[in-house]
């Protein structure tokens, strides 16, 4: 795990709301980095740090709704919190069910703001602490055989060693080493938690 | 009408026969009777009619045939065409000694088609009754008045002649029944005097027609009253569109203020947090301070533009200097501009003469412009979407301004009809922009008119006259 601190990326093009807005931020002690285009912001690198997007809905080039699109697509997961000059509803609509935390209008209040950046770097470090647990709970997975993976799918779901022995066609006793080594690797201390970390595993999708 | 008119003399029962004409004579002397029949038969024989006498007693045929051939010298001749017939009417009405009004009224339909299969105009007739006798006169009081139904649309004239001594008034009242009019001897003059059958006919002819032209009132009243309705449709429709443009540009202008608004907000809320940091920051909350001063006087400034763009309510007619309109207008739609991934290009003209308008007005035309452009552009996906205004002088009198976009072009057979009312290709157009755009071009002296650019997109330009102040 990194110990950069939270970041909060502001892209408007407009200086003045900018400023303002990455004054506010600075002022409670968080990072922020400031975009006047959404390109800006897709070129810079990005801190490995809980993080969200403070963005305006319209901007040049590339619109505000176009880049949540874009950051789906290249499955960059970060919050954002929507500013918008023109808060009509299915512009608001679009943007909250393609999972925009916060739709603001404005002019808003300073306070709104600051607890939907609070809001969304909370969720951003538990999505992230998510995510790194499946990470390593997935290289236990990787570091099994293929004999070990099918002793490990028999046993979740509630098969004896002597079941398992008789369907692969392998002894009792070579079920149980294969058994002692995947829990070892899988880093699971009883059966119980074997199961839960294999359902962890089940519930984040494949990815190639 | 004819009809109505007292006659001086009897020639004019020929006119009085018109086609269709079933018409009676009341007669107190021979001399009567042969003066009107040989002006009526006369008139026949003069039109090339086949004419039909039928004379009764104390008449002779001689006396009939030599009456006429005085008035008619070459009489013979008739006879010898077989134009005219003089018969006796005891052998026309009664020929077994019976008067059979259903027979005779067969043979009349067959004289009709034999005569008009040999090509006369029409036929003539006239008949006399002193051979009727009180035992037939029911029956042939039916036949009149059925003969009226023969002659009906036919070329036929038919003259029924009474003597007046034979008929009692309850005899007049039914031969007045069944003629359509009654030619009668009174006070030294002859007199038509028209039946209550006549007088009703006209009556409802006259009603009819009344109807007629009233009801012809009744629709074009209403024909120029729809119109007006339309008229006043449209005039409403295009205050509604300008209202419309109106509303739009406040959709924008609102949106421009709330630009520096949200600057000057989020800056003083920044102020206050660093104010109320422990210790208080003041340099960053000096920095908000003065960002906050900026925005708030961005916003003001956008007010003073609104404020001189709706000053005035009324078409005037003032110098604009054209590029400042341009550059105003897009101030105020920039943004939208912008949002829409539009590159807007513009190349003022340097020195421009002023023109002479409603500001106003021709700010819409240029937001209309420019809208309508935006939107041609709307469904580009494979190049970079541009909008080019220019203005440029144009001829020694004149400037243009052009508005060119880089979008989908314009259906060459759409080209005329864009400028129409209510011509739309858009979902949600109203189809009065340009119409709107070319009519407040066209009130300024100037033109609005399209050309296809010669890659992608059209080019909507429009003249205007310059203002050049006389030289005092």
């Amino acid at each position: 795990m990194n110990h950069d601190p939270p970041t909060v990326f502001v892209i408007d093009d407009d200086p003045s709301i900018r400023n303002g807005v990455r004054s506010l931020i600075g002022s409670v002690g968080l990072r922020v980095l400031t975009f006047g285009s959404a390109l800006d912001f897709l070129r810079s690198a990005r801190p490995d740090a809980p993080a969200c997007l403070v963005l305006d809905v319209r901007l040049p080039d590339l619109s505000g709704l176009d880049l949540q699109r874009e950051l789906r697509e290249s499955d960059i997961q970060i919050p954002i919190i929507f500013i918008t000059g023109h808060g009509d509803i299915p512009m608001s609509v679009e943007a909250m069910k393609a999972g925009a935390v916060e739709f603001l209008t404005k002019p808003f209040r300073g306070q709104n703001l600051l607890d939907a950046v609070q809001g969304a770097i909370a969720r951003d470090r538990a999505a992230r602490q998510e995510r790194a647990e499946i990470a390593e709970l997935r290289k236990g997975f990787d570091a099994l055989s293929p004999r070990e993976r099918e002793v490990l799918r028999m046993v979740v779901s509630g098969l004896l060693n002597k079941q398992i022995a008789a369907e692969l066609g392998i002894s009792e006793l070579t079920v149980k080493t294969h058994r002692a080594h995947l829990m070892e690797k899988m880093r699971a201390g009883s059966l119980a938690e074997l199961v839960h970390i294999t359902d962890r595993l089940r519930s984040v999708p494949q990815r190639a | 009408m004819a009809t109505e008119a007292r006659m001086a003399s009897v020639d004019v029962v020929g006119d009085v026969a018109a086609w269709g004409a079933h018409f009676c004579l009341f007669y107190e002397t021979k001399q009567d009777l042969l003066d009107t029949l040989i002006s009526y038969c006369k008139a026949g024989l003069e039109r090339e009619e086949y004419c039909l006498w039928i004379v009764a007693e104390p008449l002779t045929i001689e006396e009939a045939r030599a009456a006429l051939k005085n008035a008619v010298p070459d009489l013979d001749r008739y006879f010898a065409g077989s134009r005219l017939e003089i018969v006796p009417a005891r052998d026309w009405f009664l020929p077994n000694g019976v008067f059979d009004g259903k027979t005779l009224t067969a043979s009349w339909y067959e004289k009709l088609a034999s005569l008009s299969s040999r090509g006369y105009p029409g036929m003539r007739i006239t008949g006399d009754t002193t051979w009727l006798s009180k035992k037939e006169w029911t029956h042939f009081c039916d036949y009149e008045d059925g003969l009226n139904e023969v002659i009906g649309n036919q070329r036929l004239a038919v003259l029924c002649t009474y003597p007046l001594a034979a008929c009692a008034a309850p005899q007049i009242l039914d031969v007045v029944r069944t003629h359509q009019f009654v030619l009668a001897r009174r006070h030294g003059n002859w007199d038509v005097l028209e039946t209550a059958t006549l007088k009703r006919a006209k009556a409802e002819l006259k009603g009819h027609n009344e109807e007629l032209e009233r009801r012809v009132a009744e629709r074009t009243s209403e024909l120029i009253k729809a119109s007006e309705a339309l008229r006043e449709a449209q005039a409403e429709l295009a205050r509604v569109t300008r209202l419309t443009a109106m509303g739009e540009l406040a959709a924008s202008i609102a949106h421009e203020l709330r630009q520096p608004l949200a600057g000057a907000v989020a800056n003083s809320d920044a102020c206050l947090a660093w104010l109320s940091n422990q210790p208080p920051n003041l340099d960053e909350a000096r920095a908000a301070a003065d960002r906050t001063v900026e925005a708030a006087t961005r916003a003001s400034d956008i007010i003073r533009r609104i404020q001189a763009l709706f000053r005035k309510a009324a078409p005037e007619r003032v110098r604009v200097n054209i590029n400042e309109l341009i550059e105003e207008t897009l101030g105020l739609i920039r943004r939208e501009v912008l949002g829409n991934n539009v590159s807007l290009q513009t190349e003022l003209g340097p020195q421009l003469p002023p023109v002479l308008g409603d500001r106003i007005q021709l700010q819409q035309v240029v937001l209309n412009l420019v809208k309508n452009g935006i939107e041609a552009m709307s469904g580009v996906r494979d190049r970079a979407l541009q909008l080019r205004i220019r203005s440029a002088r144009y001829e020694p009198n004149q400037i243009v301004v052009a508005v060119a976009d880089s979008g989908a072009g314009i259906d060459p057979q759409a080209l005329g009809k864009i400028f129409e009312p209510f011509y739309t290709t858009k979902l949600q157009g109203t189809g009065m922009g340009l119409a709107i755009s070319r009519s407040i071009v066209e009130a300024h002296g100037g033109h609005l008119w399209v050309e296809p650019n010669p890659s992608h997109g059209a080019t909507f330009q429009y003249t205007l006259p310059a203002y050049v102040e006389s030289v005092q």
